[in-house]
């Protein structure tokens, strides 16, 4: 019975075994499904990570790109105020050429930099040189025609991303560049009158689109401080013609000058030689009247008398008019000698004002003279001043009608002291103020009509206060009255 | 006993004038020390015999001067683009041999170049104690990973090889490297700081992976044939739809250098960026330096704020190093492929740099295509790679 069974267990154990083998293989293979399962998991997680990194790639990417862009303009905005500064601040052509650097260029992104304007023929005149080696910029000004020069410039704008253009190959074998930008620069007058070209040779350095927003820019800097030089230019060169023309004028107006002194000179020596030469006779003249006139010579009828009152009057007459054309002559030409003495002007309006009081006083004209003690004293010929007094005053009384009123005043301003001789007359026009000093010059008016005078008075008193180192003038409104003034230099306490 | 700094900038149009008023600077500030070293950056278009005569009219003869190129200049006031940055050093504590090597491009030379290099700094050095080599590359070499395996087989696996490679402002035509009276290209200059010295160097990018791992299934040198069995221009063409015009040089570019590919590596705290500068016949990717640490790769993305980011994080450890002692000078690498990040925040950074270090640390400094810099897991022992893309911290002081 053991027997049988234990063979029954010997005979069953290959069949345990490979039931447990079965059950551990299941295991194992449920085990393999598993970790073939996760592998599968793990390679879908990859997969995904991988097409997340994709993801991730893009956006960074599209990131990258907006910040190197905002990067490269923010670097280009910065450059391009620096060459403005650079350039607004010159005023001379060549001098805002040099001013724009390599490293400005470089800076802008690019290695190379040409600018080129017209010459007098319309010719490229190369004003600006970047990156290019003296044999290089050579060889280009060698080989660049005027036609093809033109031919660029007309074009105004020129890029080499433009690939449709047949000029790109021409410029970038003549410049011997990579990529290039090129931009016109305009001036109000003519219009386009040559070009910047910015460029690389480095195929890792491109000209982009953004580029010729920049290079447009700095074109219209450039051709903005072209234009402001040359409006200086013309400026100075305006001063320069302007300068010129009057320093021209003055030397003719020096030398008319000279020859109205010289005039003038020969007036004064006429006037003082014929003034001499008609004193001998007037006196003949008027001596032999008054003895006529004394009838000591006879009695004479009472018609001849009465002429020979007129020849005696008007011989008078003539004889104070050659005196003053003596004096004035004398004056003018600085032979006069002049007794200067310190003297107060008080004094000397003074006796003026006494020796016309009687005058005035006849005629109703109130005389009044108001010059203080206090005024400093001035050093001045006493007869030559006395004598402008009282033609100052003996004119005021001439042209103040009855009851009329004449004030004489003086104040000290700055190193002078004004007198002012101020009346209620029949004033003067301001065309007749102006020539009141001339020599002969007599006011056209119904007094001048009636009272004789020979037009020498002012001018005299003229030539006086000017000898005096003074001044005079009239301030003076018809039927107001006038005030002539004159000004003397006083003496410093 | 010490060691004194003097820096000068020179921004005058005449290289000759720009470099004899930059020195000229540095030497008044070194109040007529002995100078032991010139470092000379200066921009590419300055960047002829007439430099080095500047300097060495001014500084004086048979003084070892080393530098590079680049188009925009670091110096402790500002970046310039056409300049010459000169840091004169005077030190009784730290000794200075510097040598060069012309013709470092061809792959199967490189390695002797490197110990040839090697040779001649060591042969100058004296008996004294090796702890830095500083080096300035040519920023067009496709792999210099020849070079650094020669210096390391002669000064040691682990031993610091810190630096940068000339740029030329993402043109990829033409820069300079200097050694005393020669300017030159496709060369290698580089100086071998012994005696008493402490150093800290850093480097960090700021770019994060994105997206699912990908393997890199055939490739030589920096260049990557395949990536998943597919033409490895295949990758960014599915991540970023291209048409065929964003397949273009320089269209590319703006996708390549702001997605770079990023090696993993084992235990680093980041991943080893390399731009793809071309794109090479059948779909192969051309990179910024070698990429043959590891196969596995991913597509790297950054912002503003993580390259900033990355900026303190190297300060913080150049401190860290540092502790407590006396940071006597810096030099900066900044790559230039950060400028497609950060934009005008490129200033930015160095500024942050000044005010985290001290502003009265002087430091010049260049921007590179690559930066030379040890990796920091222990896995790695110091060893000494070409990274890209990052913002590289040199230290030294006493």
């Amino acid at each position: 019975m053991f027997l049988s069974s234990t063979f029954n267990f010997l005979d069953l154990l290959p069949l345990i075994i490979i039931l447990i083998l079965g059950i551990v293989l299941f295991f194992k293979l449920e085990e393999l499904r598993k970790t073939k399962e996760s592998l599968m998991k793990l390679q879908k997680t990859l997969e995904e990570t991988d097409e997340q990194a994709k993801l991730i790639l893009k956006t960074d990417l599209e990131l990258n790109k907006t910040q190197e862009q905002l990067d490269k303009k923010i670097n280009s905005l910065y450059t391009l105020q620096k060459i403005s500064q650079e350039i607004a601040t010159t005023l001379d052509e060549n001098e805002i050429f040099s001013r724009i650097k390599d490293i400005h260029i470089l800076e802008l992104g690019f290695e190379r930099a040409i600018l080129f304007l017209d010459d007098l023929n319309k010719k490229p005149s190369l004003k600006l040189n970047i990156g290019y080696r003296p044999k290089e910029i050579e060889n280009i000004l060698d080989q660049i025609t005027i036609d093809f020069y033109q031919t660029i410039k007309t074009k105004n704008i020129i890029s080499s991303l433009d690939k449709n253009d047949s000029l790109i190959g021409p410029i970038l074998n003549l410049f011997n560049i990579n990529s290039f930008l090129i931009v016109g620069i305009t001036s109000k007058e003519k219009g386009v009158c040559g070009f910047i070209m910015v460029a690389n040779t480095s195929s890792n350095m491109t000209v982009n689109e953004g580029d010729q927003e920049l290079i447009t820019i700095l074109a219209s800097q450039i051709s903005q401080a072209l234009e402001n030089a040359h409006l200086f230019e013309q400026t100075w060169r305006n001063q320069q013609e302007l300068e010129k023309k009057v320093e021209e004028r003055t030397q003719e107006l020096s030398l008319a000058l000279e020859q109205i002194k010289e005039v003038s000179k020969r007036k004064t020596s006429f006037i003082s030689a014929v003034s001499h030469e008609l004193r001998t006779p007037l006196t003949s003249i008027k001596g032999y009247a008054s003895i006529l006139l004394t009838e000591k010579l006879g009695t004479i009828p009472e018609a001849i008398k009465e002429r020979l009152e007129r020849i005696n009057r008007h011989s008078d007459e003539l004889t104070a008019l050659v005196n003053d054309l003596l004096d004035l002559s004398r004056i003018e030409s600085g032979r006069v000698q002049m007794n200067l003495e310190t003297i107060n002007l008080k004094d000397i309006a003074d006796s003026s004002c006494e020796l016309l009081s009687h005058q005035a006083k006849e005629r109703g004209i109130d005389l009044r003279n108001l010059i203080g003690k206090n005024l400093s004293a001035v050093y001045v010929d006493r007869s030559q001043i006395s004598r402008v007094f009282i033609n100052l005053i003996g004119n005021a009384l001439k042209f103040t009608p009855k009851q009329g009123k004449i004030t004489l005043e003086a104040k000290e301003i700055s190193n002078n002291i004004e007198v002012n001789i101020a009346d209620t007359g029949i004033g003067i026009s301001e065309h007749d103020a102006k020539l009141i000093f001339d020599e002969f010059y007599r006011v056209d008016n119904s007094i001048n009509e009636t009272v004789k005078g020979t037009g020498l008075g002012l001018a005299l008193v003229k030539s006086i206060i000017e000898a005096h180192k003074g001044k005079i003038w009239v301030k003076s409104k018809v039927g107001s009255g006038s005030t002539f003034s004159f000004s003397l230099p006083f003496l410093k306490k | 006993m010490a060691t004194f700094v003097g820096t000068g900038v020179g921004i005058e149009k005449n290289s000759f004038e720009a470099a004899r008023q930059a020195a000229l600077q540095a030497k008044i500030e070194l109040a007529q020390k002995r100078i032991d070293i010139g470092f000379v950056f200066a921009s590419n278009q300055l960047s002829n015999q007439s430099l080095l005569k500047g300097i060495r009219e001014t500084i004086g003869p048979y003084i070892p001067i080393v530098g590079a190129s680049s188009e925009k200049i670091i110096h402790t006031k500002n970046i310039e683009r056409n300049a010459v940055a000169v840091m004169l050093i005077s030190s009784d504590q730290i000794h200075f041999s510097a040598s060069h090597e012309l013709q470092v491009d061809q792959k199967e030379k490189q390695f002797n170049l490197g110990q040839q290099l090697a040779n001649n700094l060591l042969l100058d050095s004296k008996t004294l104690a090796r702890h830095l080599c500083i080096w300035f590359t040519d920023g067009l070499l496709p792999n210099q990973s020849g070079l650094t395996l020669g210096l390391q087989q002669r000064l040691g696996r682990s031993f610091p090889i810190i630096g940068g490679s000339s740029s030329d402002g993402l043109r990829f035509k033409k820069n300079f490297q200097f050694h005393n009276e020669d300017v030159f290209s496709n060369g290698i200059s580089a100086t071998l700081c012994g005696g008493k010295l402490n150093f800290a160097s850093a480097s960090h990018h700021g770019w994060k992976p994105l997206g699912k791992p990908h393997q890199i299934t055939f490739s030589i040198d920096n260049i990557i044939y395949e990536i998943d069995n597919e033409p490895a221009i295949n990758l960014y063409k599915n991540y970023f739809s291209m048409s065929p015009s964003d397949l273009k040089i320089p269209n590319f570019w703006t996708i390549a250098f702001r997605y770079p590919l990023g090696i993993y590596l084992n235990q680093e705290k980041q991943y080893l960026l390399r731009p793809v500068i071309e794109i090479g016949p059948n779909g192969s990717l051309i990179c910024q330096s070698n990429i043959s640490f590891n196969k596995e790769i991913r597509l790297m993305m950054a912002t503003r704020e993580s390259c900033l980011g990355a900026a303190d994080l190297t300060c913080l450890e150049i401190k860290e190093q540092f502790k407590n002692r006396q940071i006597n000078f810096c030099f900066i690498f900044q790559s230039l492929f950060r400028e497609k990040i950060l934009g005008r925040d490129m200033a930015k950074e160095i500024n942050l740099i000044r005010e985290n270090l001290g502003k009265n640390i002087p430091f010049i400094g260049l921007n590179t295509y690559t930066e030379q810099a040890p990796l920091r897991a222990l896995l790695y022992e110091g060893q000494s790679v070409s990274h890209c893309g990052t913002i590289s911290i040199l230290a030294i002081g006493e």
